[in-house]
């Protein structure tokens, strides 16, 4: 290969490879901000026949420098209509002619079990840990696989949740980390984010989504290091204690998914 | 022996920005347990943000030596190796 124009056919036909594979696909996005965005392009550039995408925010004039599905004709429009109409127009654009349907709305306990009906996976970018708890849970109840999505300033994470067999729990979200952490934690909120590092982990995500729908089973756990240029895989084991390895999950059981309380973060006091 | 922890962004501020610390352990000290302690003689602070106040590795946080999780082996009391290197990971919730 040599240099970029002898990239680009590769890349071409990549995309042409994915389309014929994942036509047949349908994947929730919940989140269409800083992960969601770059992650559902990917999608739609590899041909998922479906994507569903859920969120309750608006666009607002400082997401426009890292969601680049939006421009400022989006502000103060509904994130799920307007990034479903921008992915649309990328998919004529592309030829991949992925479906798009928004939902103006969040994932919770009375909406998982709509939301999750009919998918094959679950791509999570939202930024809060509740949200990632209760979609992990949601997830593991009803079997789907789910593709996990964080970032803090310049580090980010990526988790893919492996294949849960009879008898052998697949390792998730609370293999890893096991609760919604106690105290005020970082969010993108109060700690900001970097606009090319959302758009480099929504990238991964969207990266181990296509893995697996392509039949990539296994789970991983990714952490970049956007100062250091600096990425790191492991496989982590399921956790034979994991609160969700056989166990039914009562999603609306009261305080399990409390959001942190407001205050300083421990973690970066 | 030495040891090399990586440090995670947000708990940087600690150790005055940097990513890596190298530890030198006594072979009776050579644990995940004995490189925190170790590491919090020269940066007061930093245990208290992976471990809670009974001593146990805060639930949101990982501990990986080498490629595994320190759940999977012997959790604080795993037993390091010279050169092994010691992920701290903690749970981060962003991307809006």
């Amino acid at each position: 290969m040599t240099g970029f124009a002898g990239g680009l056919p590769d890349a071409m036909s990549t995309r042409s490879e994915g389309a014929s594979s994942l036509a047949g696909q349908r994947v929730l996005v919940v989140g269409a901000g800083g992960l969601g965005a770059p992650a559902a392009e990917v999608l739609v550039d590899h041909g998922v026949g479906h994507l569903r995408l859920v969120d309750d925010d608006r666009v607002e004039p400082s997401n426009l420098h890292r969601q680049l599905l939006f421009d400022e004709g989006d502000v103060g429009h509904p994130k799920a209509r307007a990034g479903a109409l921008s992915l649309a127009a990328r998919a004529d654009r592309v030829g991949t002619g992925t479906c798009l349907e928004p939902v103006e709305g969040r994932f919770l306990p009375t909406t998982a079990h709509a939301l999750l009906a009919d998918v094959d996976l679950v791509l999570e970018g939202t930024d809060n840990f509740a949200s990632k708890f209760l979609v992990a849970d949601a997830c593991a109840g009803a079997g789907v696989p789910v593709v996990h999505a964080g970032v803090i300033r310049w580090a980010g994470w990526v988790l893919a949740s492996g294949e849960s067999l009879p008898g052998a729990h697949g390792r998730c979200l609370r293999c890893v980390f096991e609760d919604v952490p106690h105290g005020a934690q970082a969010t993108c909120d109060a700690a900001g984010v970097v606009g090319p590092v959302v758009g480099v982990v929504g990238a991964m995500a969207a990266s181990l989504a296509v893995r697996r729908l392509s039949g990539d089973r296994g789970g991983t756990l990714s952490r970049y290091d956007g100062l250091a240029g600096r990425l790191r895989t492991t496989r982590p084991r399921a956790r034979a204690a994991c609160a969700l390895a056989g166990a039914a999950v009562d999603l609306k059981r009261p305080g399990r998914y409390l959001r942190p309380a407001p205050g300083p973060d421990p973690a970066l006091a | 022996m030495s040891v090399t922890v990586r440090i995670p962004p947000a708990l940087r501020s600690v150790t005055g920005g940097d990513a890596e610390l190298e530890a030198d352990l006594r072979p009776e000290a050579a644990t995940v347990r004995g490189v925190l302690d170790a590491l919090e003689a020269r940066h007061a602070g930093l245990k208290a943000k992976i471990l809670d106040e009974g001593g146990a590795v805060l639930r949101f946080v990982n501990v990986f030596v080498g490629e595994d999780d320190i759940r999977t082996l012997d959790g604080l009391d795993t037993a390091l190796r010279d050169g092994d290197d010691v992920s701290i990971i903690p749970a981060i919730a962003g991307g809006r």
